[in-house]
């Protein structure tokens, strides 16, 4: 998996710039503008936005959000390290054309740690726990077309090939002995 | 060893999936052991070597 880390790493910084000054143009400097009568604090009713976003800032649900708050969200998302968030929504690749909504498979406006794994291994076509550009771009549902390979693992496809020097066809479905194919324009 | 040739209609190049250039192995069950990537650049001889012996080694 080291191929992915460096991918998935700039993702991560991209998405979660940790500077002190992005802090102050971070959630809580859009936030304090809802603060109506100016306690520091935001309530449900200051709040104007959607309830899956007020759900994220208050986990603990005491209906109140802080600038801390906001700063401890930002923890928990792992902001900008490879493996240090401690909750969900890890992941954040927006910024290479795949969609949230493709990693979010239970809709709850996060990206957990078992979604962004069931992603890679969805991705990972071959299986060798390698996940190339052409598998990437498959799966970001770029301009690569799928893989319709056979993967390992599943049964080889029907069909036959003549044994060279005889008549004899050899059904390559079952062919009674381990056996490599090789392909190739230079063959 | 026994060696066979596709047809002059790629019958088992295009089941494969496989041009231009590309690996299989297939298992003794009838199972797809190895696949590698697509070639030239997934044509990967000695992944495949080391797919192969660990199929082997695991077949005895």
């Amino acid at each position: 998996m080291r191929r992915l880390a460096p991918c998935l790493l700039v993702c991560l910084l991209l998405a979660f710039p940790a500077s002190a000054e992005d802090e102050e143009r971070g959630p809580w400097s859009r936030l304090k503008r809802m603060d109506e009568n100016g306690d520091g604090k935001i309530t449900k009713d200051e709040f104007r936005g959607p309830d899956r976003v007020w759900a994220r800032l208050d986990p603990d649900g005491d209906g109140i959000v802080t600038k801390e708050d906001t700063q401890n969200m930002r923890s928990r998302r792992g902001g900008g390290a490879m493996g240090g968030g401690r909750g969900g929504g890890r992941g954040m690749p927006g910024r290479s054309g795949l969609p949230f909504e493709k990693l979010d498979k239970n809709k709850d406006g996060q990206i957990s740690k078992p979604e962004w794994d069931s992603f890679l291994k969805e991705a990972d076509e071959n299986e060798d726990r390698i996940l190339q550009k052409e598998e990437w771009d498959a799966a970001v549902g770029g301009t690569a077309m799928r893989d319709p390979a056979p993967k390992v693992g599943t049964k080889a496809p029907e069909v036959s090939a003549k044994l060279r020097g005889s008549e004899l066809v050899v059904d390559l479905s079952a062919p009674e002995r381990t056996t490599v194919l090789i392909f190739g324009s230079w063959t | 060893m026994p060696v066979c040739v596709d047809d002059m209609n790629d019958t088992v190049a295009k089941a494969y999936n496989a041009m231009p250039d590309r690996l299989f192995v297939l298992k003794s069950d009838g199972t797809i052991g190895y696949r590698g990537d697509r070639g030239p650049r997934g044509f990967r001889v000695d992944e495949m070597e080391n797919a192969l012996e660990g199929i082997l080694a695991a077949a005895k």
